[in-house]
């Protein structure tokens, strides 16, 4: 979900990139080994939700860029959708008072 | 929608999978470069990045299909380490597949034998009718036409009550003259079986009368043997014993009976005069439980039934007790015990071949210790170790499958002549699809059984690190110990079969079968009736044969050793109280020179000569057994004796020699009582028909064949010559499957004890290897090598003792079960178990011995050095 959030936010990105971005965004609270994007990258293109086409990044180095399918649009909408369901039940067992 | 998509795609993925690697290679690179960059540090970004080989293999599993790859990687990897370590493989498949191999080809005989039911509907509820005595639990013989139709008439439990009686007949026409196997039987017979007639009818009531009954039913093998399958055979008439029938049916392929070969079936047709004989039986009753009727109460109604007889009868069946047996069980009853046996040795065998597996595949993974850490270093889990080595299993087990198979096939092929051919009959012997799938599972379950403990404990002591520690050899040893115990029972069982065959063979049979040759054959029924024919028959054919270069003596007789013909009679001695309970004596008709020809000793007396005839006086010899049993320490020459019970008329006949005894009812039977006849006083009538005659010669019988044969059609080109073979041979036959028997088990046995020893050999060899260092530390510090080899001896003798002694007791408590198969020797006979504890502990110190003596040859500074 966080990579499909990130592609929508930032369009189209390489995995570096994605990387870079949801530790920078996340205040370094979500620092994960950045190698297991890889694999994740590799089940979403199977899904259909994103593609990757080689460019060159502004370093001029080829770099393989993720891009969301309208597909992976809708499945990151479903996702949002029920995590923030689950957030909510979640904010309403511990904070029983503000619901 | 999206799942055929996504199949798209993985297939697009099989296409391009270099282009998919280079990419993600590629793509990873950058990833890397770029932190490195940021952080200005090569390795903090590999660190940061992670365990890059373990992602690229996650990457790729994303795409696989569903861990087949993964597994097809395994196998390829399995494989590869067979290759290398081929001495291994070779083991495991070859242990494997003969303990499972060995197992499938009994397991087929079992199946046919003792589970598959009978080929006729509702085969369970056949039964047979014995007579026996209520003075002998065990006899079981044919009954009587008179008691058949006095159950017939009152008998509820069973239903369909039928007789039937063997038979044989001269078949003459149609090409050469056959004497053949014949069945005669009741009309109903046939349908109390339950099987429908392949062409034509079974019998009719009304043919079952004198006169009325040449019709008869041809077997499906007889028709295309005799007849090249002629569909008109049916209303053809055919000469069966100079008489003409009529071919009414053909009996469905492959039936067969209880006690019988007969190749055709007449109707069963007596005079009231033999109907209502009850002393006289020759005849076999088969009826049907009604449903829910159990053998108890058919035994129970027997019981009440017999007892009246034994009141209406007092004189014809003083001591009857019918017995009823269910046909399933009478013919199963003889292998039973043998194929029992038979099944626990497999067993036995299997988890001995089951216990080496493991330990050699333990000692592969131990060994492969290092191996094992280079890969989890790399990223494998414990599961992913644990599921690499159950698919070396797995791998192992379908080519110990497959090759337990051609064991299998080629087990089978020996095994195939230890079915009596009575059972065969009914089943058609062959590695059934059902045993197949059976063996599968089998080498399937054994081996991933055996190598679960292995792969849990590699993966479980990596973690600890203890690889090769003290629990494994406890582990190790216990197998061995199982294997040495399993290895002491199959032992014991197959030298107790040795013994058997040995005392068997060692039997003296009372004459001298080397040398002699036999054969059968009919006279014409015109014969029979005129004594004069009969014997100028006799001493032209012995003329012509004793004219035969080569022959030495011949003789005819009624019937001969192991022939297994010869009927019994109860003989009324002079002076002597009759019991009706008294020993039968065997009774047999031969020519003078029948005890020269077979070299049966004479003990007192003298023997038949050419004066004993017709017209002197009656006279007859008897055994040594029948000597001891009626005149226990008198003389018997000159006794008088005669054939029946006191109400007889049979002439009285002098005793004028005895003979020695002679084991006609096979070798493991203690020899009878018999009264043998000069062959021209006997009355014609009682003459049983087939007559034997016996030839002895200088050299190899079987040359002498055609010669006889030629001698015997020159007197009469009309006579039927059949089983003309060497005695030997015939003795053989019944010496056949206890060789078969002992064979297989001592095979068994000694592929039990190879597996054992090969198992204490790897346990040792491993020890040796793992202990080098401590070995050069005790070197070091003044031990002796030949201590150390006695350091190694002692632990696989500690091994060797404990496994003895669980096996010795486990084979005393199950020896007894094969009291039965067991000829002249205690199934607790100290010397047999003597035996077998001297081969076991010979062959385990060798076993001990070769690994051992590595120890002498440790070298102090480089075991210190090694690791």
């Amino acid at each position: 979900m966080l990579i499909l959030k990130t592609l929508a936010r930032l369009g189209s990105m390489h995995g570096f990139g994605i990387a870079l971005f949801i530790q920078q965004t996340s205040d370094g609270v979500l620092e994960v080994e950045e190698g297991s994007l890889y694999p994740a990258l590799q089940r979403l293109l199977l899904k259909g939700w994103v593609l990757a086409d080689w460019r060159q990044t502004e370093n001029n180095r080829r770099a393989r860029y993720y891009t969301l399918t309208p597909e992976g649009k809708k499945a990151l909408r479903a996702e949002v959708t029920s995590f923030d369901k689950v957030n909510k039940a979640i904010a309403q067992i511990i904070h029983p008072s503000e619901a | 929608m999206s799942l055929l998509q996504e199949i798209k795609r993985r297939l697009n993925y099989l296409r391009h999978r270099e282009q998919f690697e280079s990419d993600l290679e590629e793509e990873m690179r950058f990833h890397i470069d770029s932190r490195a960059e940021l952080a200005g540090d090569q390795g903090q970004a590999r660190r940061q990045f992670g365990n890059a080989t373990l992602l690229r293999e996650d990457s790729r599993a994303a795409w696989g299909w569903n861990g087949l790859e993964s597994v097809a990687a395994d196998v390829r990897y399995t494989l590869r380490g067979f290759r290398k370590a081929p001495l291994f493989a070779a083991i495991a498949i070859g242990t494997l597949a003969v303990a499972i191999g060995g197992g499938t080809a009994i397991l087929s005989l079992a199946e046919a034998t003792l589970l598959q039911p009978l080929p006729y509907p509702n085969a369970n509820e056949l039964t047979l009718i014995f007579e026996g005595s209520t003075r002998q639990a065990k006899v079981r013989s044919d009954t009587s036409p008179a008691t058949y139709r006095s159950l017939r008439e009152s008998m509820k439990t069973l239903h369909s009550l039928a007789l039937y009686q063997p038979n044989e007949m001269n078949l003459t026409g149609d090409g050469e003259p056959e004497r053949l196997d014949a069945g005669l039987a009741s009309p109903n017979f046939f349908t109390t079986v339950g099987v429908q007639p392949h062409l034509g009818r079974f019998f009719r009531e009304g043919e079952d009368v004198p006169g009325k009954d040449t019709v008869v039913i041809l077997t499906y093998e007889l028709w295309q043997r005799r007849f090249a399958g002629d569909p008109n055979i049916l209303g053809r008439n055919i000469r069966l014993s100079e008489t003409p029938y009529t071919v009414i049916g053909i009996l469905p392929p492959h039936f067969r009976y209880y006690i019988d070969r007969g190749e055709l079936w007449t109707p069963f047709a007596s005079t009231p005069e033999r109907w209502a004989n009850r002393g006289a039986r020759y005849i076999y009753i088969t009826g049907r439980r009604a449903p829910g009727t159990s053998m108890d109460q058919v035994q129970a109604e027997l019981d009440n039934l017999s007892a009246q007889y034994r009141r209406e009868y007092p004189n014809e069946v003083p001591l009857l007790k019918l017995q009823a047996v269910d046909l399933h069980d009478r013919l199963t009853e003889e292998s039973r015990t043998s194929l029992y046996f038979l099944l626990a040795a497999v067993l036995g065998l299997l988890l001995i071949a089951c216990s080496n597996v493991a330990g050699l595949l333990l000692t592969r993974a131990i060994g492969r210790g290092a191996e094992l850490s280079v890969r989890t270093a790399l990223g494998a889990s414990g599961g992913r170790l644990v599921r690499q080595l159950l698919t070396e299993s797995l791998v192992l087990a379908l080519l110990a499958g497959a090759a337990s198979l051609l064991v299998a096939a080629a087990a089978f092929r020996v095994l195939q002549p230890l079915v009596p051919a009575g059972m065969l009959a009914f089943t058609t012997l062959e590695l059934n699809t059902k045993v197949v799938a059976i063996q599968f599972s089998l080498a399937l379950f054994c081996t991933i059984a055996s190598g679960l403990l292995p792969a849990f404990r590699a993966a479980g002591s990596l973690t600890t690190r203890a690889i090769g520690g003290r629990h494994h050899e406890t582990l190790r040893g216990g197998l061995i110990v199982a294997e040495i115990a399993l290895a002491i029972i199959l032992l014991t069982g197959a030298t107790l079969l040795f013994r058997t065959f040995t005392n068997l063979n060692n039997v003296d049979p009372g004459f001298q079968p080397q040398n002699l040759i036999s054969a059968q054959t009919v006279l014409p029924r015109s014969y029979y009736r005129d004594a004069t024919l009969r014997t100028r028959f006799y001493t032209d054919v012995l003329e012509r044969v004793n004219s035969i270069p080569g022959v030495a003596k011949a003789a005819f007789a009624s019937a001969i050793p192991t022939s297994w013909k010869g009927g019994f009679s109860s003989v009324t001695i002079a002076d002597k109280l009759y019991s009706p309970g008294q020993r039968a004596a065997m009774m047999r008709q031969v020519t003078p020179d029948y005890f020269a020809t077979l070299q049966i000793p004479l003990r007192e007396g003298r023997l038949f000569t050419s004066t004993d005839n017709a017209a002197s006086e009656g006279v007859v010899i008897i055994n040594q057994a029948m000597a001891n049993h009626f005149w226990p320490g008198e003389s018997v020459l000159g006794k008088r004796l005669h054939r029946g019970g006191p109400q007889s008329t049979n002439p009285w006949l002098t005793v004028i020699g005895v003979v020695g005894n002679v084991r006609e009812m096979g070798l493991a039977e203690e020899a009878p009582i018999i009264t043998y006849f000069p062959e021209v006083q006997h009355p014609a009538a009682t003459f049983s028909s087939p007559i034997y005659i016996v030839a002895r010669s200088n050299a190899d019988p079987s040359q002498l064949g055609p010669a006889l044969r030629r001698a015997i059609l020159e007197t009469n080109p009309n006579q039927t010559i059949s089983k003309l073979q060497p005695v030997t041979e015939l003795m053989a036959r019944e010496t056949e499957q206890q060789r078969i028997q002992t064979t297989i088990t001592v095979a068994f046995a000694a592929t039990a004890l190879f597996l054992a020893c090969l198992g204490i050999y790897g346990v040792l060899s491993f020890s040796v290897a793992q202990r080098r260092q401590e070995f050069g530390v005790r070197l070091a510090l003044g031990a002796s090598p030949s201590q150390l080899v006695g350091l190694v001896l002692n632990g696989g003798i500690r091994l060797t003792i404990v496994g003895t002694i669980i096996g010795l007791t486990a084979a005393a408590l199950l020896t007894r079960f094969m009291e039965t198969l067991l000829f002249q020797v205690k199934p607790l006979e100290p010397a047999v178990f003597a035996t077998v504890t001297a081969i076991l502990f010979a062959t385990a110190l060798f076993a001990c011995w070769l690994p051992a003596r590595r120890a002498r040859q440790v070298e102090p500074g480089q075991a210190l050095r090694y690791d």
